[in-house]
């Protein structure tokens, strides 16, 4: 080889190293922008990757500004999908976030993540008692709260008050018995057009069993899906598809977009959600959306409750800062606007009547009576495996393949083996 | 290049020549050293190298290494040994959906293999716009995955296209992706939808090497397009059929996309595959170093079958 050769040789490696070295320094800096836990900017890490999402935040945000001009939080995360993966993750890097969003849903699964807020509260001399307690519980881990909850949203019953009126029943309101539901869905079936749609999944079995009173999870937060009072709550649920005929079987990887999309069409003229969708619905459907409780037994209103919440990252090196954060952007003011414009219902109490502005007539008595017998959606830290075998095997009882019994037993033992 | 002038020096010479029995060989003539060859060589190497060792070697060994650990995406992992080995085998759902990956890889293949050939052999023929159809099966095998199963979730809901197609000819149709029965032969038949085109060009290739001659000299013969398949074309094609065999079995058990976008792994678990329950372990049931011990367990039998295969091969496949 002559030197020209060499000197080649030698400037394709130089350039090659010098090359790959650059890719790794912005490799390093883009990982490492975003945190600022040292100084500078608090970093909320939460679902915010949609348009929708972020207009929400940075509503959250101008509204916590307005309490405290000095406070300085900038946003960064992926989809609410990805979020409850990337955040351990997240958390796991260098430069971690300070705050923190979860659901009540979540907090079990989230709970080494977050600090117990106990000691910041007392501290900042925090009122929690005008906050619902329901969604204080829900956030509760191990005996201490581990996020300061922003809404509190109990499931409840949609439906299509012409499709009723047409039909000649009475609309339900704030007291509605599992016989007169069965009833009026009967009415309102059709052949293949059903009274009631349905999603996949364990939440709204949930949100039904919890009408009655009945959890999936004992006080203890042990799974209890085995239970015999939960069990007949399920096969209540399945018998709406395979007994009742009222319901269509959902297929295990429909999302719950297609149950929505089938009320707010008009083809199906009932359907059991979180109050939160009550702003999508009225937008996309053409009818009188009316709003009654998840039916119960005794017809008496009881709710489970859905929300999520502001919480501290464990390893946060300015938790005292991080509080004074979630204090703004939890107060009255920002809790009202956002349940005017947003809908959504929030935790705070006092608030709650900033919810009743733009829906239609009894929605937000429906809202107070479920929140005045509320029960979270309390979960354990495995409830994602539960989640994922509700939809898997949920399809089979639906179509009565299986039993309640049998599905409960098999998801108990897959979780706990 | 100056090695080409330097071999020719060395090779003049018998070797051993004149050399008496026992004694050390002489030195030969003396070459010079061929410097700087060995860095030119490893900068070429190099990027191929660092991306082997980064994104194959390090995750194999990291996985490893993970497998022997309780470890969640978050805190601190702890030491179990064989733990996580012991209780995959303790678990039912290991068995269930190892069955599930058999059963779709072997069918799967077979079908991919069966429709591919067919199809390459019709191409074979003296037809027109064969090019054309080449790319109209070819198409699915580069559209994404996951839009292929949510339109073919569509196509086999309950009240989708094909239940409608059959409601006119006055048949009731299944619901094929929430029966049992008939949700694994779905998914099936959409993976050979997707990707039986990637076959049908290697075999293509193989087709149109064999030599025309043989073709046309067998038919002079008096022999039947049967006999020309089993006893001509088959055997100078083993090599393709076998490559296709090896690719499409090993891809077979790495199946995810298609039941997690059309059943979930449902209903129950009779759609459930290995790498979906890989998946989930790590990422959505959070045990990341029981995910870990399911993929050695997967690269073990995917090793074996494929050494099956090769040890097979010897009896069927023509290199001559």
């Amino acid at each position: 080889m002559n030197a020209v050769s060499k000197r080649r040789a030698k400037r394709l490696i130089l350039t090659g190293v010098a090359g790959l070295t650059a890719i790794t320094l912005a490799g390093c800096a883009s990982s490492s922008g975003g945190g600022g836990e040292a100084g500078g900017a608090l970093v909320l890490y939460t679902w915010a990757a949609s348009e929708g999402d972020q207009a929400q935040w940075a509503d959250f945000i101008s509204g916590a500004q307005a309490e405290d001009p000095d406070l300085d939080i900038s946003v960064e995360g992926p989809s609410f999908a990805d979020y409850w993966t990337k955040v351990k993750t997240r958390l796991s890097g260098s430069n971690p976030p300070c705050l923190l969003t979860t659901q009540a849903a979540r907090a079990q699964e989230l709970g080494d993540l977050l600090m117990p807020l106990d000691d910041l509260i007392e501290k900042s001399s925090f009122d929690v008692d005008n906050i619902d307690a329901s969604m204080l519980s829900g956030m509760t881990v191990d005996g201490t709260i581990r996020a300061i909850p922003y809404d509190a949203e109990p499931i409840v019953l949609f439906y299509n008050v012409e499709a009723f009126q047409a039909a000649g029943l009475d609309l339900p309101g704030t007291e509605y018995t599992r016989d007169q539901f069965i009833s009026d869905a009967k009415a309102l079936t059709d052949g293949e057009k059903k009274g009631l749609a349905l999603a996949p999944g364990v939440f709204i079995p949930n949100a039904w069993s919890l009408a009655d009173g009945v959890p999936a999870v004992t006080e203890d937060g042990e799974l209890d899906l085995t239970n015999p009072d939960f069990v007949d709550q399920m096969q209540s649920f399945f018998d709406l598809v395979a007994v009742e005929g009222v319901a269509k079987a959902p297929e295990a990887a429909d999302g719950s977009e297609v149950s929505q999309q089938a009320f707010t069409s008009g083809a199906v003229p009932m359907l059991i959600e979180g109050p939160w969708m009550y702003g999508s619905f009225a937008d996309a459907a053409d009818f009188t959306l009316g709003v009654s409780i998840v039916p119960s037994t005794s017809g008496e209103a009881a709710a489970m409750t859905a929300g999520s919440g502001f919480g501290i990252a464990a390893n946060c090196e300015r938790p005292d800062e991080a509080f004074a954060a979630i204090e703004a952007l939890t107060s009255l003011a920002v809790q009202e606007k956002q349940a005017g414009a947003r809908g959504i219902v929030p935790a705070r109490i006092e608030a709650l009547p900033a919810w009743a502005e733009g829906k239609t007539e009894g929605s937000s008595a429906v809202v107070e009576a479920l929140l005045s017998n509320a029960t979270p959606q309390r979960t354990t830290t495995t409830w994602n495996q539960v989640e994922t075998l509700m939809t898997q095997y949920g399809v089979q009882g639906y179509r009565g393949e299986l039993t309640a019994e049998e599905i409960m037993e098999t998801i108990q033992n897959s979780v706990q083996g | 290049m100056s090695d080409r002038s330097e071999a020719p020096a060395s090779s003049t010479m018998p070797a051993g020549a004149g050399v008496p029995i026992g004694a050390p060989a002489p030195a030969g003539p003396r070459l010079p050293r061929r410097r700087g060859h060995g860095w030119v060589a490893l900068a070429f190497l190099a990027p191929g190298m660092i991306g082997f060792v980064l994104f194959i070697l390090t995750p194999l060994f990291g996985s490893a290494f993970i497998s022997l650990f309780d470890w969640k995406l978050f805190g601190t992992p702890e030491f179990i040994g064989v733990e996580n080995y012991l209780k995959l085998f303790r678990d039912p759902t290991f068995y269930t959906v190892l069955g599930n990956t058999v059963i779709f890889a072997v069918v799967y293949t077979a079908l991919n293999l069966f429709v591919a050939l067919v199809i390459s052999l019709w191409l074979g023929t003296r037809m027109k716009a064969a090019g054309a159809w080449r790319v109209v099966f070819f198409l699915p095998v580069i559209t994404p995955m996951v839009a292929n199963a949510l339109v073919w979730r569509l196509l086999l809901s309950q009240d989708g296209l094909v239940n409608s197609m059959l409601a006119t000819v006055g048949i009731d149709g299944p619901n094929w992706l929430s029966d049992s029965a008939w949700a694994l032969p779905s998914v099936i038949a959409m993976s050979v939808w997707q990707s039986f085109g990637y076959n049908v060009i290697v075999l293509s290739a193989g087709l149109s090497a064999i030599p025309k001659e043989l073709l046309e000299a067998s038919r002079i013969d008096g022999t039947s397009a049967w006999q020309r398949l089993r006893y001509i074309i088959l055997p100078l094609l083993s090599p393709s059929l076998f490559f296709c065999s090896t690719m499409t079995m090993i891809g077979a058990f790495q199946v995810f996309v298609q039941p997690l976008f059309l059943t979930q792994g449902g209903p129950g678990e009779s759609t459930n595959t290995f790498v979906l329950y890989l998946y989930r372990n790590g990422f959505v049931f959070d045990r990341l170093g029981y995910a870990s011990a399911l993929a050695w367990i997967l690269f073990v039998v995917v090793m074996l079958i494929t050494a099956l295969q090769f040890v097979g091969q010897r009896k069927w496949v023509n290199y001559e």
